[in-house]
């Protein structure tokens, strides 16, 4: 363990401890704030941690994680961790019953109960972990990935890691494993002067997603704005009239798809129509009913069936509203 | 052949040009290409598609018209005789000897003596009254058959989108 300290010296992660070890409880539960909570404690006493993570096996080796087949459903998780206590004598089985990494400042996730399981006795552990004034980064955000969350604990000349033992807590005969959960997770907040959330890993997860679909959404819609690509054919044209149609129903269909036409470009004639270079409806001219004979030349009755298409849509359109109303 | 099939749609082009049916309307999408054709078809007053301005896209074979045309709408109606995928199932669109769905009187079935309008009309009297007996979109005739409200809501989202208005809130 000296080793990993000076490691960890070198590296600039300082581990602080308050509170005693106690030797009688198998099973130490802890909060997560970082990925590298588990070195942190592991410096204080040496202990077992079970790979819940989907992460390398070279990476899960270095820290020392061991696999007691997390992915092959709870039953075998809870059986794996009791084998192993009865087969360790010595080290103590490390849990983080949030299952995941947050902040540690607002509140804690709803703890899964599996560590619970394992064993009656229960050593709460609150890990705190701050940074000096100028390099005030997040240990870890939401959605980002564990190696760059990493690369901040290695470039950041130091942080510091606080862990606290809190006295062991004990299953009472008369509380349910949840009941037992709940009061474990209650008394560790406390500590740390947060709440315990209601939300539980699932929930979380599924935030983190929305989150990170939100952001790619925004970033897409974005880059949309900026270029407004060059419309290229009638159809896009016609597709590119009707949208901006919703947003500008005082103009005339015909009157935007003409304008399109000469612009090629929704930017532009949104502009066109704010700054008021598009007639409105109303005062006829650009795209009145199609009026009068119908030429003889065939090339020519495209354009009827045109005018004629933004005709009907407008007095449907105007039909539609009179109904409603 | 597709010559007597070009100059025949050339004439109907010009009929449905000159005097165009009420509530409907068509014409090639590229004046190079008389078999690739656009339309828009108003929906049936006093239904749930009333004042929608749906488009649809005809396809027409080299032999027309000995062969029936395909047609597609391209906005994505919900109705029980139209696929998912916007294809129309209508008697007037199958050549007699190919029934998809075995309920079709063969009088009802293409013939060269139709014609886009008929095609056009027959649509719009399908908007008017769907056939749930044989189906394309089977969701669409239960749903019309059951939850008569349900459909009608979703159709009116569909008349909302054709007139470019919002979706309503309801």
């Amino acid at each position: 363990m000296h080793a990993l300290r000076i490691m960890c010296s070198i590296l600039g992660i300082v581990v602080e401890k308050s509170g005693e070890r106690d030797e009688s409880a198998r099973v130490l539960c802890a909060n997560h704030v970082s990925i590298l909570d588990h070195l942190a404690i592991d410096i204080l006493t040496p202990c077992l941690l079970p790979s819940v993570w989907d992460i390398p096996s070279v990476i899960r080796w270095c820290f020392g994680y061991v696999d007691l087949g997390a992915a092959r459903g709870r039953e075998q998780l809870v059986n794996g961790a009791k084998q192993l206590l009865a087969k360790e004598t010595e080290m103590p089985l490390l849990a983080f019953p949030e299952g995941i990494i947050t902040s540690g400042e607002k509140a804690l996730i709803k703890f899964n109960t599996w560590s619970f399981e394992v064993s009656p006795i229960i050593q709460p552990v609150s890990v705190r972990v701050w940074r000096p004034y100028p390099w005030k980064i997040a240990v870890s955000v939401l959605g980002a990935t564990w190696w760059s969350d990493l690369f901040y604990f290695f470039a950041l000349p130091f942080t510091v890691i606080s862990v606290e033992y809190l006295p062991k807590m004990e299953k009472r005969d008369t509380e349910s494993l949840e009941e037992f959960t709940q009061r474990v997770a209650a008394t560790l907040a406390a500590n740390l002067k947060i709440t315990v959330s209601k939300f539980g890993i699932s929930d979380a997860s599924e935030a983190a997603k929305r989150m990170k679909n939100d952001r790619e959404r925004v970033r897409k819609t974005a880059g949309k704005e900026k270029t407004s690509p060059r419309l290229v054919d009638a159809r896009q044209m016609d597709e590119c009239a009707m949208k901006i149609k919703q947003s500008y129903p005082k103009f005339h269909l015909s009157a935007i798809r003409n304008d399109l036409e000469k612009t090629r470009n929704q930017t532009t004639t949104v502009n066109n129509l704010k700054m008021g270079k598009v007639e409105e409806v109303g005062d006829g001219g650009a795209g009145g009913a199609y009026v009068g004979k119908i030429p003889l030349d065939a090339s020519s009755w495209r354009n009827v069936f045109n005018s004629r298409k933004w005709n009907m849509i407008e007095t449907n359109r105007q039909k539609y509203m009179e109904r409603d109303a | 052949m597709a010559g007597y099939a070009l100059k025949r749609l050339m004439t109907e082009y010009k009929e449905l040009t000159t005097r165009p049916p009420e509530g409907i309307i068509a014409a090639p999408i590229d004046e190079d290409n008389f078999f690739e054709w656009e339309c828009l078809i108003t929906g049936p007053e006093e239904t749930c598609f009333a004042n929608g301005v749906f488009p649809a896209r005809i396809t027409f074979p080299q032999d027309y018209p000995l062969s029936p045309p395909k047609m597609r709408f391209t906005c994505g109606i919900f109705h029980p005789n139209i696929y998912a995928d916007g294809r129309v199932c209508i008697s007037i669109l199958h050549a007699p000897g190919d029934d998809p769905t075995g309920y079709e009187a063969s009088n009802e079935r293409w013939s060269p003596v139709q014609s886009i309008e008929k095609i056009l009309l027959s649509v719009v009297s399908m908007l008017a009254e769907p056939n749930d007996e044989s189906p394309a979109n089977v969701s669409a005739a239960k749903m019309w058959r059951e939850d008569r409200a349900q459909f009608e809501k979703i159709a009116d989202q569909l008349v909302r989108k054709t007139l470019c208005l919002p979706a309503s809130e309801a």
